[in-house]
């Protein structure tokens, strides 16, 4: 019987000596957020009302780091460390049922209607969507949340358009 | 003749076990298919209660825990007390089969109202995460009690991998359990979701095979050593490979070699697996047209062991980089998930059921002939959904490749949606059918002398030599 136990400890050594060597250091790993990562109060309200609803099951929020996404598809900058520094937790997303959303608000309009409709009525504004209508989310929700999807902005897009204006 | 006696305190439970995972199973893979349903059908979704989101999680928890870790609970209790001699605590083995039960219940109640944790695969709330934990304490405990009061000095292949899942799934559901911050906290989320398939749902279903193939066709295995080799093998190098999930994403590129040389590494424990198994089954094949109980399960683990070599094979592709770029965030993954989880976990499972309750009641199944509609809607229902899936990944693939608008990749995938719930329907269709079986088989009254003679015909086949 002796002999099992000393093998059972041997396997839970080398477990353990695999889950610290992997998940640790990055779990220490201090990274300053970067501009797209500094979320306010509110956006980060509405990150938990995005994550708590699911919205990440079909869309994603990551530029792929392996170029597919930037060079192909014209997504833009590819995301960083430093873009989820805030998020609490993770937002990343495996899914693209629907659009990619990293940068979500450098492509669709403004104002606050349109995103109220996109969201609660999804087919009101297209008409070939399959996403579910989130009508049950409270005012202060539906606020938070459109907070948070408004600040999804590529950063590098900001300054090329700023050197736009100054020329 | 103590022994068996002593052996019987297990069947009871684990006879509850399986059929309650074989109910569990219909009614999880029945959501799994309206949800399929609403992706073709937006309408559907406009009950905030029953909309996509919520069913989506409920497919997924339920087959993980209320289906799969039902069916492994009864593996254990009936197969632990079995191959080590031991006694089994009944009293804490039937608790934590109700505790299950009612996390199960608990689960979908919070899921169906909105209530989650907002983490992929750790979406249980607190609480009922910290009834887990208290279920996992209440299954080691009974299963570790048994092996300690265990008389068999040499343990079989079985019993190390049903061992090392239960230390593993409480580890890893703990790993998975503490949100972080940032890419740190998707680091330790897939430590947990990949780590679990592996070290749990997969492991699990590898110890059953290494059961259910060498009792079905009255043989063991071809090299108990080399099952030995194969489980070391697997347990050193399954954990790094988790983060194959994140190779798109921006973690540390030493943890992409890293976890990418681990997932193809792999392939080195299938082999020796497949090369156990079939060198087993060789001289055996025609076994396969038995038409009884053991032959149905034998098929059943058969098909296990065929979709598990094209599942490793597929899994180390692609978890290579430029492949993985190209395939990542497209129904390919959800086509691999379905694929391993049906074909690793679901179909050995199934093979279980036939094969224990066979033994556990005395009595041949119900209908051998809807037994067969089963395995073969299955079968047929499982190919079409994974090649549809991974088509519609590799289109999705090439339109993003070529450019091409994500709206219109949207409108192509319709057919792939749509073809995906034919099959889909098949598998759910087989499901019932085997809940049929399995209920109707539960409440037919067992036959005490059959099971000791069908427990002493078994004991040859998985003795250790």
């Amino acid at each position: 019987m002796g002999k099992y136990w000393l093998w059972g400890f041997v396997y839970i050594a080398i477990l353990l000596i695999c889950a610290f060597a992997l998940t640790l250091p990055p779990v220490f790993q201090k990274v300053e957020p970067t501009e797209y990562g500094k979320l306010t109060d509110l956006e980060k309200q509405g990150l938990r009302v995005y994550l708590r609803e699911g919205c990440y099951y079909c869309h994603t929020m990551m530029v792929h780091t392996d170029k597919t996404d930037a060079e192909y598809w014209g997504m833009g900058r590819e995301s960083k460390v430093g873009d989820y520094t805030t998020f609490e937790p993770n937002a990343l997303g495996s899914q693209r049922i629907g659009p990619d959303l990293t940068y979500v608000a450098d492509r669709v309009p403004e104002d606050d209607d349109w995103w109220i409709r996109r969201i609660t009525d999804p087919r009101s504004i297209t008409p070939t969507s399959i996403m579910p209508p989130f009508k049950h989310l409270s005012q202060q929700d539906l606020r938070a949340l459109i907070a948070f999807l408004k600040s999804r902005k590529n950063p590098e897009m900001k300054q090329v358009e700023g050197e736009k204006w100054s020329e | 003749m103590q022994q068996n006696l002593v052996r019987a305190e297990g069947r009871e439970v684990a006879k509850w076990c399986l059929a309650a995972s074989a109910v569990w199973m219909a009614v999880v893979m029945t959501i799994g298919f309206i949800a399929s349903l609403q992706m073709l059908f937006p309408g559907l979704n406009d009950i905030s209660w029953l909309s996509f989101v919520r069913l989506r999680v409920i497919h997924v928890n339920g087959v993980l825990f209320a289906f799969l870790t039902m069916a492994y609970l009864g593996a254990i209790y009936y197969l632990v007390p079995k191959l080590t001699g031991g006694k089994l605590p009944e009293g804490v083995a039937k608790a934590s089969f109700w505790l299950l039960n009612g996390i199960v219940v608990l689960a979908v109640l919070s899921f169906l109202s909105g209530r989650t944790e907002g983490r992929e695969y750790a979406e249980l709330p607190r609480p009922l995460d910290l009834l887990v934990v208290v279920f996992w304490v209440m299954m080691t405990y009974a299963a570790f009690k048994t092996v300690l009061t265990g008389t068999e000095k040499r343990w079989y292949v079985t019993l190390w991998f049903f061992l090392q899942s239960i230390i593993w799934l409480g580890f890893c559901y703990l790993v998975g359990m503490v949100p972080l911050g940032g890419i740190a906290d998707s680091v330790a989320l897939w430590a947990y979701g990949h780590g679990v398939l592996n070290g749990w749902f997969q492991t699990m279903a590898l110890g059953i095979l290494y059961w259910v193939i060498p009792v079905t066709i009255g043989r063991p295995v071809f090299s108990h050593v080399l099952s030995l080799i194969h489980f070391w093998a697997l347990v050193v190098l399954m954990f790094p490979g988790s983060n194959h999930h994140l190779i798109q994403a921006p973690i540390p590129e030493w943890l992409k070699f890293v976890t990418i040389a681990f997932s193809v590494g792999m392939l080195l424990p299938a082999s020796i697996f497949f090369t156990n198994m079939f060198q087993s089954l060789k001289g055996n094949w025609y076994q396969l047209r038995r038409s009884d109980t053991d032959g149905l399960a034998l098929k059943f683990a058969v098909a296990g062991v065929t979709f598990y070599l094209l599942n490793c094979i597929f899994a180390a592709i692609q978890s290579i980089r430029p492949v993985n770029a190209f395939i990542h965030a497209t129904q390919w993954v959800v086509g691999h998930a379905h694929m391993a989880v049906i074909g690793v976990s679901a179909i050995p499972t199934l093979a279980l059921i036939y094969a224990a309750m066979r033994r556990l009641t005395g009595q041949e199944v119900p209908s051998l002939r809807l037994g067969h509609l089963h395995f073969w809607l299955t079968v047929i229902g499982y190919i079409g959904v994974i090649a549809t899936l991974k088509i519609a990944g590799i289109v999705q693939g090439i339109h993003r490749a070529a450019s091409i608008p994500f709206e219109q990749t949207m409108d192509t995938m319709r057919i792939f949606y749509a073809t995906r719930s034919f099959f889909g329907l098949l598998l759910v269709i087989g499901a019932w059918i085997c809940t049929y079986l399995v209920v109707k088989w539960f409440l037919i009254k067992p036959v005490p002398e059959r099971v000791t003679e069908l427990e002493s015909l078994e004991r040859q086949a998985i003795a250790v030599h």
